[in-house]
């Protein structure tokens, strides 16, 4: 395991438990956690990456001790924050050569070379002379990626990274991850979009109240949720009823009535047809469990 | 390394923003071009003036650029350097370099540098633009080390500082506009209100630290300017330390903080020591002043010798001196044990008489010399001293109080520290005031003035100065083979005074009289300029001499006169007791170094711009005559009385100027070292006959015009709640010591001049000083021999000095002349009245201006005449003329009257066809009227007149316009910029019966008023008249809608009226008639369209 986190707690001052005794190991590749806003994802992310200090709990990151040994660990690290869209007055290229200098990157010919290599690898080389605050907010997120990754770190920390993009800058960015995930790294990936990681994640955590709701693969998701998800066709009147008594996932018009997808693990009093479960069913199914459990 | 490759890599980075913002490009491109535009008025423009300071020291020119960009960016740069935090803050993509492996101490450290690094590159830059024009400017050297010392001196103490402070300050406070706010206020603070009290430790931009580099000298207080830029610069070093521990980014290493804690406290306590030792330094001087007075306090009254000859033989080693003094003495009383004083850093190696070894006891300054033997009064005795070391510098002027030894010695921006004496290898400059050699008795005493007894002694000097070195003393000098130098003045002196240095001399001789320029080796700014009147000079130079010494009936009487040039830190103070200063010795002038003070001394200029005025005042001058009157501008220096004008303001709208002794002022070179007189009673008595043979009665009316009472006026008034010797010990009051010495000076030798006359007196002064040549005067028996010559019991009353002055005061009628005109001769009838309407006599000095002849007032005594007046006695002068008076002065001296100097123009004569009646003669007269019958009047001086309350400030307009606080009633005003509230200012146009004066405030809404009222004894119709003075805005200011609202109550009624005021004359304007029955009540509101509104005074006359 790259990374091991064991009874992981922040407290705020403002008395807001943000975590509560996250226990994960986090294996090489590319690892997803999921979870609503307010769910923990920055804090835990903010706290791997040495922006903040937990309340108690012990983090591991490829056997350096995130209390004692920062130094160790921002050397291997990448961090993207979730908001990145504010830069002082540098230009693209002098951004990520800043933060190539800082990652220890010193001799000058070796380090033009990283960043004209990074700028090409994510599209922005004829943008390098822009000041980074005229660019464009995917071409933000790209130079975000390109900074986290121009000293080729161990571990990539990106955080609600697809936020705010448009698909089709959605789908390179995470094509960008996947490309980067086969060098032998490992990449967290926070979001609370199911697409980003169903498509490129192959271990992932659901995060709901600062806790671990589910940890596992996303077909281990998937796999728990068949049978769950059902498409009923419904009247006007009773798409209504349905609403209220089933998590309604999707309603499509279908000749006189609707046609609706619901997660539940039983339909009773509709005429109901089971239906083949996505990642997204999945997570929609199980915040709704979590949520009738109480988890709050 | 990477501690170095990381800091690198933020502080490029951060340079690049620092250049990239908008405020720091502005702020650049305007230093930039307000110092490039300085430098060229400076040092290349044909048409700016002064600057001389910065050209005649060449090391000034960094000095001063440096100081001016140091005072803006130090404000720019508490909101650059503290931005990089708020920056941190508000852009969400620094986190991604929060996250790398740099320290927090690399990151903070990176983030200052790069800030500091801009500017210091702007440093440079401003730097290479004065060096650019000092290479372009002719005739400046470059002083190549100034510009490293002054950068490292100036810029970077208060850069790292205020960077460090304000960083700090902005993680503390955690706001931006709150930081820049309270930083701002800190400047302007220490910029303009402490400034350089408590002893420049608040001045971290180095704005009022004394750092004046001398071309002879270098710096002489080196250690203390490191010492003070150390607090500032540990004080930086140690807000960033504190800002790298409280950094908001989690350290490398969890206890990554603590070392910088320590090293900031490290570091604050190097700041604070360095603090310490920089007051400490100053404190203990002040402490052994102190000691060293009471030293001489405890010795005053031990035995002395007055020493006839001196042989003194002095070996100039780099850093000390090694001196035998052999002295041939009388003893002033009888006693075997002698007291002597010498600079407490002289250390005594072996004092003998002949072979014998003599004991002595050292306590600090002073030692005891035991003869072995009983000496009686007025036996010889001789000694010789040996003895060593360097020269103490707090030994000097113990006379001086602190505050006034602490005030700073500044020309412009230039500060510099005050010498009092040096001693290096390249110079030597040793003055009286140190005790560089043996002197019999004490230094000064606070306790007796008996240490004050200075003698005229032979000397005899033999200098060994250290090769390369020219020596100078009194007496011509004459070189030995083995390379000392011989001094032997031809005349007997109080003190001599020894110099050395790389001289270079230029000299002329006109009338067996050598007249010497002696230079520094490359500081000869003036021969080439003067070579067109080589030739002229000596006439110019005699007429100087004969110039003053036909002022003051005093003849030079040295055979040689010589300009020293001194290094620029050379200070001198004048002393109570004398007018003369050690700038001042013997037949020399220690001339401050290449006049770096003058402008009038900027020889190439000057002569430039004497052609330019000479062509505006159209006429065309050549070179010689432009270079002629340069030089008379430059001499002239030496026949003024008064040095430069200080012009400080008070509340808004009041004014004051204040003037110091002139230290080049020759007077001393007539007087002071040719007579001496002293008492054991009175340390001034000296300073009373020089003050009054300089006629110092009266102050330049200009001057009193700005300041609204003079100096004399304000000397009266102390004199009136203190006695004189108290007045004397009052340092608050020693600008004014002069007017109150003078003032005594004149009211003491009054008596015997209204019994002699004035002129006839003065030359009896003269004669009895001359038979005394060189030798000391008792006060007293000086004043037995005048009282003698003049009839009068002048020393009884110098016990009056013990008790504070009771002042008369006199009512003064209007001159009046009448033409007289029988069997075709024309006489003049002047008749003038004076009453004292106090209960103390007094004496009043009358000058009168007959036709415009000035130089009748030294021939005919009645113009210049002093006047008796007995308590309640008035008087009426007559005196008949052959030409038309024209004006009469009148002095009221020691009295109440403001002005206390009176000129009265006389106007219209009248004309009468008869025989003269009238007889020359002082009448006594009945009571003085004042006023006709049926008139009463109301003064602003009197009970009746009312002010109305004064606008409250809030406290900030208060603290602005508040910068200090004047003890007298009266301020000057300036109509320009009058005062907010209702102020009392004198000038002899208002009315007043001894005071005349009125009340100013700044013209406004009509709020402010000023009420007169006026009860009549009986009811009928009556004029009311308000007595205008048209001041200077009424001459300059040409509005004929400019006019006085008056709001008049009578009767229960309330009337408007307006007094226009183009329209009105000077004196009693009628307002209009009014019938009253009781009171008649008189408001002037200060609306008006003239700037201000003068209250003075109403008066009603019965129809």
């Amino acid at each position: 395991m790259s990374i091991l986190i064991k009874g992981l707690n922040k407290v705020y001052p403002n008395g807001n438990h943000a975590l509560k005794d996250v226990d994960l190991e986090i294996p090489t590749g590319m690892f997803g956690l999921l979870g609503p806003n307010g769910a923990g994802k920055s804090t835990l992310m903010r706290i791997l990456v040495a922006l903040m200090e937990p309340t108690s709990g012990k983090v591991d990151i490829f056997g350096y001790d995130l209390h004692k040994q920062r130094k160790e660990i921002r050397r291997i690290l990448g961090y993207l924050p979730q908001d990145f869209r504010f830069f002082a007055k540098y230009k693209t290229y002098e951004f990520l050569d800043y933060a190539a200098r800082l990652s220890g990157m010193n001799s000058h010919k070796q380090r033009k070379q990283a960043v004209d290599a990074m700028l090409e690898n994510v599209g922005l080389f004829d943008v390098r002379e822009r000041y980074a605050n005229k660019l464009s907010g995917g071409m933000k997120r790209r130079l975000g990626i390109a900074q986290a990754l121009i000293h080729e770190p161990k571990v990539i920390i990106v955080d609600e990274p697809t936020t705010g993009l448009d698909p089709e800058e959605r789908i390179r960015f995470r094509n960008l991850l996947s490309e980067v995930s086969k060098n032998d790294v490992t990449i967290i990936l926070s979001t609370h979009i199911v697409g980003d990681i169903s498509s490129t994640c192959k271990c992932m955590a659901l995060m709901n109240k600062g806790e671990v709701s589910f940890y596992g693969s996303p077909e281990d998701m998937l796999k728990r949720t068949e049978g769950k998800v059902w498409r009923i066709q419904v009247n006007s009147d009773e798409l209504h009823e349905v609403d209220k008594r089933y998590p309604v996932i999707s309603t499509i018009p279908s000749g006189a009535g609707w046609e609706v997808q619901v997660v539940a693990d039983e339909i009773t009093g509709y005429q109901a047809e089971a239906y083949p479960p996505n990642l997204e069913h999945a997570y929609v199914y199980y915040m709704e469990n979590l949520n009738a459990r109480g988890n709050y | 390394m990477s501690f170095i490759n990381n800091i690198q890599s933020v502080s490029k980075y951060e340079s690049k923003l620092l250049i990239r913002s908008w405020f720091f490009k502005v702020f650049s491109l305007l230093a930039i071009v307000i110092l490039t535009f300085f430098n060229w008025m400076m040092l290349m423009s044909e048409d700016g003036g002064g600057f001389w300071a910065a050209k005649a020291i060449p090391s000034n020119i960094p000095y001063i650029n440096l100081l001016l960009l140091n005072t803006g960016q130090a404000i720019i740069a508490i909101f650059l350097a503290s931005d990089f935090l708020k920056r941190d803050k508000k852009l969400d993509t620094s986190e991604v370099f929060y996250v790398r492996p740099l320290s927090n101490a690399e990151y903070v450290i990176g983030k200052i540098w790069g800030n500091l690094r801009v500017f210091l590159l702007l440093n440079l830059i401003i730097m290479a633009i004065s060096l650019l024009f000092t290479f372009m400017a002719s005739g400046i050297t470059v002083d190549w080390s100034a510009y490293l010392i002054y950068f490292f001196l100036i810029s970077i103490p208060t850069l790292v500082y205020i960077i460090g402070l304000s960083i700090f300050l902005m993680l503390i406070l955690k706001n931006q506009a709150l930081t820049f706010i309270l930083l701002l206020g800190y400047i302007g603070l220490t910029l303009f209100y402490i400034s350089d009290k408590y002893y420049y430790l608040f001045d971290y931009m180095a704005y009022y630290l004394p750092m004046l580099k001398s071309t002879i000298i270098g710096f002489t207080n080196l250690e203390a300017i490191l010492t003070h830029r150390a607090i500032y610069f540990f004080a930086g070093i140690a807000f960033i330390g504190i800002t790298i521990s409280l950094f908001r980014r989690l350290p490398n290493a969890s206890r990554n903080n603590y070392p910088w804690l320590i090293f900031a406290v490290c570091m604050l306590t190097i700041s604070g020591l360095a603090g310490y030792r920089h007051i400490h330094s100053i404190v203990e001087k002040e402490k052994m002043r102190t000691m060293y007075t009471q030293i001489n306090n405890t010795y005053v009254h031990t035995p002395k010798m007055v020493i006839d000859q001196y042989d003194l033989s002095i070996e100039q080693q780099p850093a000390s001196l090694h001196a035998t003094a052999t002295m041939k003495g009388i003893a002033l009383e009888t006693a075997s044990v002698f007291t002597f004083c010498l600079n407490p850093g002289l250390d005594i190696e072996e004092i003998k008489s002949g072979d014998k070894t003599l004991s002595f006891e050292r306590d600090q300054q002073i030692f005891r010399v035991a003869f072995g033997r009983q000496l009686i009064k007025g036996d010889t005795a001789s000694l010789s001293v040996r003895y060593t070391g360097h020269i103490n510098n707090a030994f000097c002027y113990l006379d001086i109080p602190a505050e006034i030894i602490q005030k700073e010695y500044r020309s412009a921006l230039f500060n510099a520290d005050k010498a009092y004496s040096f001693l290096t290898p390249e110079y030597m400059l040793l003055t009286p005031e140190t005790y560089w050699y043996p002197r019999p008795g004490t230094a000064y005493s606070n306790e007796s003035p008996d240490w004050q007894q200075s003698y005229f002694s032979r000397f005899h000097l033999q200098v060994t100065p250290l090769p390369g070195l020219q020596p100078l003393s009194q007496g011509e000098a004459v070189k030995n083979e083995d390379g000392s130098y011989i001094f032997h003045p031809e005349y007997p002196a109080q003190a001599i005074t020894l110099i050395a240095g790389k001289y270079k001399q230029q000299r002329i001789e006109k009338d067996n009289i050598a007249y010497s320029v002696w230079h520094i080796e490359g500081n000869d700014f003036y021969t080439s300029s003067f070579d067109s009147i080589r030739d002229t000079i000596p006439t110019l130079v005699t007429h100087l001499k004969e110039n003053l010494e036909r002022t003051y009936k005093l003849t030079y009487p040295f055979n040689r006169f010589s300009v020293v040039e001194v290094p620029a830190q050379f200070y001198s103070y004048p002393h109570a007791w004398s007018q003369a200063q050690e700038v001042i010795q013997p037949e020399m002038v220690l001339f401050t170094e290449k006049a770096w003070r003058y402008d009038q001394f900027d020889v190439k200029r000057q002569i430039k711009n004497q052609k330019k005025w000479a062509k505006w005042r159209g006429q065309e001058i050549n070179d010689e005559e432009a270079a002629i009157l340069t030089f008379n501008g430059m001499i002239r220096l030496f026949e003024r009385i008064e040095g430069n004008y200080n012009y400080t303001s008070a509340n808004r709208g009041e004014y004051n100027l204040t003037t110091q002794a002139n230290p080049y002022f020759l007077f001393p070179l007539l007087y002071n070292f040719r007579y001496n007189i002293y008492s054991p009673e009175w340390p001034i008595s000296n300073r009373i006959v020089e003050l009054y043979l300089q006629n110092k009665e009266d102050d330049n009316n200009w001057q009193r015009e700005v300041n609204g009472i003079s100096n004399n006026e304000k000397a009266n008034l102390l004199l009136e709640k203190q006695t004189f010797k108290e007045l004397l010990a009052d340092v608050s009051q020693r600008d004014l010591l002069n007017n109150i010495v003078g003032i005594k000076a004149n009211a003491l030798f009054a008596p015997a001049e209204i019994q002699l006359g004035v002129n006839r007196f003065r030359d009896s002064v003269y004669s009895l000083l001359e038979r005394n040549t060189f030798r000391n005067i008792q006060l007293e028996n000086l004043l037995d021999t005048l009282g003698q010559i003049s009839q009068t019991d002048i020393r009884s009353t110098l016990p009056e000095w013990e008790k504070p002055t009771p002042l008369p005061y006199y009512i003064i009628s209007q001159p009046e002349v009448t033409k007289v005109s029988h069997r075709g001769q024309e006489t003049f009838v002047m008749k003038i009245q004076v009453a004292n309407d106090s209960d103390y006599d007094g004496i009043i000095h009358l000058h009168i201006q007959e036709g415009n002849r000035q130089d009748m007032q030294t021939i005919d005594p009645r113009t210049n005449r002093k006047i008796a007046l007995g308590a309640h006695q008035s008087k009426e002068f007559v005196s008949l003329w052959e030409n038309a008076p024209r004006e009469v002065t009148i002095n009221t001296m020691t009295s109440k009257n403001l002005p206390n100097r009176m000129v009265l123009p006389i106007g219209n004569n009248k004309q009468d066809r008869r025989s003269i009646t009238e007889k020359e003669g002082d009448y006594v007269i009945p009571k003085l009227q004042e006023g006709l019958w049926g008139e009463i009047i109301v003064d602003n001086e009197d009970s009746l007149f009312f002010l109305s309350e004064t606008a409250i400030m809030g406290l900030l307009p208060q603290w602005l316009e508040k910068t200090e606080d004047t003890s007298f009633k009266y301020a000057g005003i300036h109509w320009w910029r009058p005062p907010l509230q209702w102020t009392a200012t004198t000038n002899a146009g208002y009315y007043g019966k001894y005071v005349r004066s009125a009340y100013v405030i700044k013209s406004g809404s009509g709020k402010q008023t000023a009420t007169w009222k006026i009860p009549v004894p009986t009811e009928g119709s009556y004029e009311l008249y308000y007595y205008v003075y048209k001041g200077n805005e009424m001459r300059q200011n040409n509005r004929s809608d400019a006019e006085y609202h008056f709001r008049i109550r009578y009767n229960e009624e309330t009337e408007d009226a307006y007094l226009n005021l183009r329209r009105a004359n000077d004196g009693w304007e009628q307002i209009g008639v009014y019938y009253v029955s009781d009171t008649i009540s008189v408001t002037l509101t200060d609306a008006c369209k003239l700037r201000s509104v003068s209250a003075d005074a109403v008066k009603v006359v019965k129809r």
